[in-house]
């Protein structure tokens, strides 16, 4: 009997959604890491900021944040496929392998954004009295948003591609950080001209094109790691 | 439909050759045994001919009505690990195996078998997360995967490893049955046949390094 590709993506996504359910500490330990590095920095902070600087103090600590625990956050992606060799059943099996990736995609966005919706609160809890005359447009969501996008693809690539190796904690950072920053930091300048009201929709358009180029790429790349 | 392997050669570096020219032909509804001391290249094998690992030459085809496929659907038992999701129960790691290969899951069908092996309580079969199974419960669980599954060729590397007596009795019983549904098995053990022998159609034995190779 064959499964249809989007049949299979379906199922993926289900069967990592419910791996994620499954195992709480995956969503726990990148959220209790946000908000520790949000709390550090604004004690760090205390009064001294200039009030004119609000809005770039806070955009740089929702982003540095991000940086930090979506790294947490993707370097174990494939966990529960290593724990018990279940990589390579799937590897054996008749499965589609884009199907795989776009099934860890998607749930790897969704459970991002759990990770990332409350850290962005939390920081605008932080400096919420300094911040009361700037206006949260939906441009400065989707911005985060987009950027998710593009780094939930790159992140998981690098997550199946350092899957075996020994030191892939030193050498995970040694990847994305470098593929990711064009991503992180046109990211950041839009959520940044969001939040000052400026003009962003040639640069958001810039930002999905990255998306779209990072998601391929992934996706190309991924068949290859698993044939 | 047949699995045809002519002429296959691994070694690994230039001092250990594992196997060379090594051919044979396993045909529908058959059962071949690989038998061998450890360290003689069984699961190497396995592992070559569910195509997670390279081989130095030779050729591994699927011969169906006059065509030949290199690339064919099997499944494949490991020995060091079986493949489950710890953190899913075991209803949720078969439905989830069963779901990719587009098989339709039969509650009733899927709660039959699982008392068959063992899962009478429907808490542990449901609910329980694998990572609290013992190791011949994994093993089982492992099995009903590879035995529920419309692949036409398994692979199964060390399958009694674990199990208790209960376990290898329906293990045979089911593979007689396999062989009735006209699936290709390729079964591999270092020893303890018993019961196996006759469901095995070839047996073939794997001897380490420059030690002759037996073919029946």
């Amino acid at each position: 009997m064959k499964c249809s590709f989007l049949k299979q993506t379906v199922v993926f996504m289900k069967h990592y959604a419910r791996c994620e359910l499954s195992s709480k500490e995956r969503f726990f330990a990148p959220l209790l890491f946000s908000a520790t590095l949000l709390v550090m920095f604004n004690f760090s902070f205390g009064e001294s900021i200039p009030r004119g600087y609000m809005v770039n103090i806070f955009v740089a600590e929702v982003f540095i944040t991000l940086l930090f625990s979506l790294q947490l956050s993707f370097m174990r992606q494939f966990d529960l496929e290593s724990e018990d060799n279940a990589f390579e059943v799937l590897r054996v099996s008749n499965v589609s392998y884009y199907a795989l990736f776009l099934g860890k995609y998607f749930v790897s966005v969704i459970s991002i954004l759990c990770v990332v919706l409350p850290s962005v609160f939390l920081a605008w809890f932080f400096l919420a009295a300094d911040l009361v005359d700037v206006e949260f447009s939906f441009y400065f969501y989707f911005s985060i948003f987009a950027a998710l996008l593009g780094l939930s693809a790159l992140g998981s690539l690098i997550s199946a591609l350092l899957q075996k190796l020994s030191g892939r904690e030193l050498l995970y950072p040694l990847f994305f950080y470098p593929l990711g920053s064009p991503l992180f930091l046109l990211a950041q300048q839009i959520a940044l001209f969001a939040l000052e009201g400026k003009e962003i929709f040639s640069l958001l358009l810039v930002l999905l094109g990255l998306d779209l180029f990072y998601l391929v790429l992934a996706l190309l790349l991924f068949d290859e790691i698993m044939t | 439909m047949k699995l045809c392997v002519k002429n296959l050669s691994f070694s690994y570096g230039f001092y250990s050759q594992l196997f060379d020219h090594l051919s044979f032909e396993v045909e529908e509804g058959e059962c071949l045994f690989i038998g061998g001391a450890n360290g003689s290249g069984k699961t190497t094998l396995l592992r070559i001919l569910a195509g997670l690992q390279d081989f130095s030459s030779g050729n591994i085809h699927v011969e169906r009505a006059g065509k030949f496929f290199s690339r064919f659907p099997r499944e494949y038992l490991q020995t060091e690990s079986n493949g489950l999701f710890c953190h899913l129960s075991a209803f949720q790691n078969l439905r989830f195996w069963l779901d990719t290969q587009g098989q339709k899951v039969n509650l009733d069908t899927l709660s039959k078998e699982a008392c068959e092996w063992g899962f009478t309580n429907p808490f542990v079969f449901k609910s329980l997360a694998v990572k609290r199974f013992s190791t011949g419960m994994k093993k089982k669980l492992s099995l009903m995967r590879v035995f529920l599954s419309e692949a036409p060729i398994l692979l199964l590397d060390e399958p009694l490893n674990g199990l208790d007596e209960t376990s290898c009795h329906l293990f045979f019983k089911k593979l007689e049955q396999l062989k009735e549904r006209k699936k290709i098995i390729i079964l591999s053990s270092h020893g303890r046949l018993g019961l196996c022998e006759k469901v095995i159609s070839h047996k073939l034995f794997l001897s380490s390094f420059e030690e002759a190779r037996r073919v029946e």
